[in-house]
């Protein structure tokens, strides 16, 4: 069902560019807490300068956020078929049946978590290797599972999860690898957006939404696809790790969405959607290799959806996870 | 952890000792910026006379009023709030977090000698230890706002003028 890790060969020239990460997304539709946990391999596995990172970060309504960004030696980290294990967060996938487990350890920060998932429904959403950077991404995605365990001091009672695998060979800071991406968890539906683009976010490149909804499915692409961000947000940014973001006191208060419009259609079916942010994070993204930075911004928020899907009237509304890489 | 490496001065020669070992690009940059200046640092209540001698890194044990190029004090509960996210370095030297001292050039040499330290980490996951280790202590409580020196918020009119420039996003 899913894929495996990928880690380069001995003797791959990309090596130095490899990064390949695990990818949760957790919603608790009863308290409207999402987390965010990530575990990602970056740099020639066996080099010195080779890491595994680790996210975890957990939005509660009226708290806020809770967690951190750890990083120790690749060298130290335990890879499986398709698992990463870090000494404070892991995530492991069964690639057989897509069951999911997640554990995260960040006394530091204030933050436990345990999860386990189960996918709802059939199929992956998987997008074919795109050139990124100097390189290339590719990446698929587990879009629905039935969540259960514990985000921080949040019981889940009525939660569910997304699970993405991306991988590929490119540097973080350059020109071409950014992205907006976005994944809507609803009562009835999933909603999936991925565009890759330049930094500035003036040029785009690959680009997919995808509606899963019952035994309806459709994707949209390209140009089908619009999306408009709109400004302002007035909320504090939540900057890990701290030591770069004292790095890039430039990027301490920048202008932040609170809202993006997304529709989508090709003259029969369509959507449109509209993401509110209620917080945001931002991740100083390191090149193991070269010297460059990338920054990604994580938002959590609500969203609320219609449009036509099969000729048949679709709306729906729940909780989402957007992303902007700048 | 050793007393020796529970000093400040013990923790700053391990940090360049790591730059050296693994970017000695970086190292020779650092001695460059560094130059023959000299650094009073501090940390809580103690205190270290840092500086280059003969390409060496000499960190010994000094006084609050120990005659430098150029000093600088924070204390643990700043560091691992900054560490953390849950403080801006900005925000700090306004609200007297970090407090530098020194002729503009000699404050902007201590602190880019910092950049370079903090950059060569993004790159060098065995520097993170000795911080992690050194600067152990209760968790900061939630996220805090930076002390702001401008608004947040910009005038109708400035936001008109920029989309009238094409300069929104």
């Amino acid at each position: 069902m899913l894929d495996h890790l990928r880690p380069p060969t001995p003797y791959d020239p990309t090596a130095p560019a490899y990064k390949e990460w695990l990818h949760l997304n957790v919603f608790d539709h009863a308290s409207g807490t999402i987390g965010i946990v990530n575990a990602t391999l970056q740099g020639t596995p066996d080099s010195p300068s080779a890491c595994a990172v680790g996210t975890a970060l957990v939005d509660s309504p009226g708290i806020g956020w809770r967690g951190g960004l750890a990083v120790q030696e690749a060298t130290q980290a335990g890879v499986g078929l398709c698992s990463i294990a870090m000494d404070v967060l892991a995530i492991a996938a069964d690639t057989r049946t897509g069951a999911v487990s997640s554990s995260v350890d960040l006394p530091e920060a204030g933050l436990r978590c345990v999860v386990e998932a189960d996918p709802l429904g059939k199929g992956l959403v998987a997008m074919a290797p795109s050139d990124f950077g100097s390189g290339w991404i590719s990446w698929q995605a587990l879009p629905r599972l039935r969540a259960r365990g514990q985000l921080g001091a949040c019981v889940l009672t009525d939660a569910t999860a997304y699970l993405d695998h991306n991988w590929g060979r490119w540097h973080w800071g350059e020109a071409w690898t950014a992205w907006q991406w976005g994944v809507f968890h609803g009562v009835t539906s999933t909603v999936v957006l991925s565009r890759l683009s330049d930094r500035t976010h003036r040029r785009s490149g690959a680009t997919m939404l995808e509606v899963r909804t019952g035994d309806r499915q459709r994707r949209f692409v390209g140009k089908m696809v619009d999306i408009n961000w709109q400004l302002p947000m007035a909320a504090p940014l939540f900057r890990v790790p701290g030591a770069l973001a004292a790095l890039h006191p430039d990027r301490a208060r920048p202008r932040l969405p609170r809202s993006m419009v997304v529709t989508a259609g090709d003259g029969h079916d369509r959507i449109e959607l509209e993401f509110t942010s209620r917080s945001a994070a931002q991740l100083v993204l390191a090149d193991p290799a070269v010297r460059g930075y990338s920054f990604l911004y994580e938002f959590t928020g609500t969203f609320a959806c219609t449009g036509r899907l099969s000729g048949v009237p679709y709306n729906d509304s729940g909780l989402a996870v957007t992303e902007r890489v700048e | 952890m050793s007393s020796e490496k529970r000093s400040l001065g013990g923790y700053i020669q391990r940090l360049v000792a790591l730059v050296d070992e693994h970017d000695p690009v970086a190292g020779a940059r650092l001695r460059q910026v560094a130059g023959d200046r000299t650094a009073l640092v501090g940390l809580d209540e103690e205190w270290v006379l840092v500086r280059f001698t003969a390409g060496r890194l000499v960190a010994e044990p000094a006084g609050p009023g120990t005659a430098a190029t150029g000093s600088g004090r924070t204390d643990r509960a700043t560091v691992r709030a900054i560490l953390l996210g849950r403080a801006e370095v900005s925000g700090a030297v306004l609200d007297g977090g970090i407090h530098l001292a020194g002729r503009p050039d000699d404050v902007a040499a201590m602190s880019l000698v910092v950049e370079i330290l903090l950059d060569v980490s993004a790159r060098t996951p065995p520097m993170r230890v000795p911080a992690e280790d050194f600067f152990v202590g209760p968790t900061p409580e939630a996220v805090a706002l930076a002390t702001a020196w401008y608004p947040a918020e910009i005038p109708p009119e400035e936001k008109a003028l920029l989309g009238q420039l094409g300069l929104l996003p």
